[in-house]
């Protein structure tokens, strides 16, 4: 997915190898999107100006207008970004190999490592699009929340039986998670994001599996982060 | 502060809040606020003239009337699961009573800049301390991860956002035993969330 490029600023330089500079660099469009998600993270989407984003990024008036109409657009297209990474790298982790139980482990885990590299990016996702902009990008965030829905309700099917679920149980589970994610963005401590993945996992799975296997499975997520698996 | 001084600033916030829920709050004004609450040139009102300092102060009146309606409900419950169900009821009657506030509490004010939704989440945080009762009565209390309080409330914040969200605040009286279960089931898993979905769903305690 070309979105992944857009990163490369908030990734550590060794990531770009050897390849040439005009491949890697990145265009002005993704520096835009960068400076436009750095700025709201910072100040909040209503503070951030066109003029602040195409300071930051470095690129011309006219380099903006190009890419973009206006500032909805640009923040519109960073929440877009941000979601197709999210989607993509819990989508990577659903290999055929995996029991759903370890695929929403490993999603989960992938998801938060990405939160934690970008920062700036899962505070636009989580925070912004949600409660600072517009409607477009709170729909955004919420076809963001209907794919990993879609992905939970697979645990159904393997769910302990005989026991009435509400509909809303799915959205309640990611609803759990995002109020660890946001409590550590809000804090300044994205780092410790991934540290969240064993009680998430046990808060995800809860719903579906008796208490000792959702802590069975909160176990492994512990090993997981020890041993970097 | 005296009586008659806080009971003014109590009446100043609650008309700052109806400002903001007819206005917004970019077009709320204290001093519409000040002329609602029938108030002039008292010396207290000098702390609120600025205008963002009076819409947090009238969202902390906001919230701390939501908090406290909450504990009222818990109080009435006679175990914890009832505790935990009666005091999700009292903030859902709450809510449901006035739509335009709840979204004000969810959206218009959050969007006003970062330090506003820090606040709204600090608001969210505030319930989880009511939780911590589950660890007693879970089996599993002692296993159960450090942020289990947090992702329940988190939890059923999600469902009751979505639907102030979706315009119906209003209805959310009749969710409370899906959220309910969302509470419980970290705590006691899925047959005991269950099982006190359906009491709720089937209001035994209006029966008992």
């Amino acid at each position: 997915m070309d979105s992944w490029a857009a990163d490369l600023p908030e990734r550590e330089p060794q990531e770009i190898g050897s390849l040439p500079r005009e491949i890697v660099a990145p265009s002005e469009r993704e520096r835009l999107i960068e400076a436009m998600a750095l700025s709201c993270a910072e100040r909040g989407y209503a503070a951030t100006s066109v003029e602040e984003v195409i300071a930051r990024a470095g690129v011309s008036r006219r380099g903006f207008e190009e890419n973009f109409t206006d500032k909805a657009e640009c923040g519109t297209a960073a929440v877009n970004q941000i979601l197709a990474d999210i989607t993509a790298a819990a989508s990577i982790a659903y290999s055929p190999e995996y029991s759903e139980w370890e695929k929403i482990l490993r999603g989960v885990r992938a998801l938060l490592e990405l939160m934690a590299a970008r920062p700036s990016f899962a505070s636009l996702a989580q925070i912004e699009a949600r409660q600072g902009m517009g409607p477009e990008a709170y729909e955004l965030y919420t076809a963001g929340i209907r794919v990993l829905g879609a992905m939970l309700d697979r645990l159904q099917a393997n769910a302990l039986g005989g026991v009435a679920r509400p509909p809303s149980a799915i959205r309640g589970a990611i609803g759990g998670a995002e109020a660890l994610i946001r409590r550590e963005l809000l804090a300044g401590r994205p780092e410790r994001l991934p540290e969240l993945l064993p009680d998430i996992i046990y808060g995800m799975l809860a719903p579906y599996l008796d208490q000792q296997e959702a802590l069975r499975y909160a176990g492994l997520a512990r090993e997981l982060l020890n041993d970097g698996g | 502060m005296s009586t008659s001084t806080q009971f003014e600033r109590e009446r100043l916030l609650g008309a700052m809040l109806e400002e903001m829920v007819e206005s917004g709050p970019e077009g709320a004004e204290v001093e519409a606020a000040l002329r609602r609450a029938g108030l002039d040139g008292e010396e207290w009102v000098a702390e609120l003239l600025d205008k963002e300092r009076c819409m947090f102060a009238a969202y902390e009146q906001l919230t701390e009337r939501l908090a406290r309606k909450t504990g009222e409900g818990c109080a009435l419950g006679e175990d914890w699961p009832r505790r935990v169900r009666r005091g999700l009821e009292y903030l859902l009657e709450e809510l449901a009573s006035a739509p335009a506030v709840a979204t004000l509490l969810i959206r218009g004010f959050p969007a006003i800049n970062p330090a506003a939704r820090a606040r709204y989440q600090a608001f969210v945080e505030s319930f989880a301390p009511l939780l911590s009762g589950g660890r007693e009565q879970s089996e599993m209390g002692a296993e159960l991860p450090a942020g289990v309080e947090l992702f329940a409330v988190g939890a059923a914040e999600a469902i009751v956002f979505e639907e102030i969200e979706a315009g119906r605040a209003a209805q959310l009286p009749a969710l409370a035993p899906a959220i309910l279960f969302s509470l419980l089931v970290p705590f006691l898993g899925p047959e005991a969330a269950s099982a006190e979905m359906q009491r709720a769903s089937e209001g035994d305690l209006e029966v008992a």
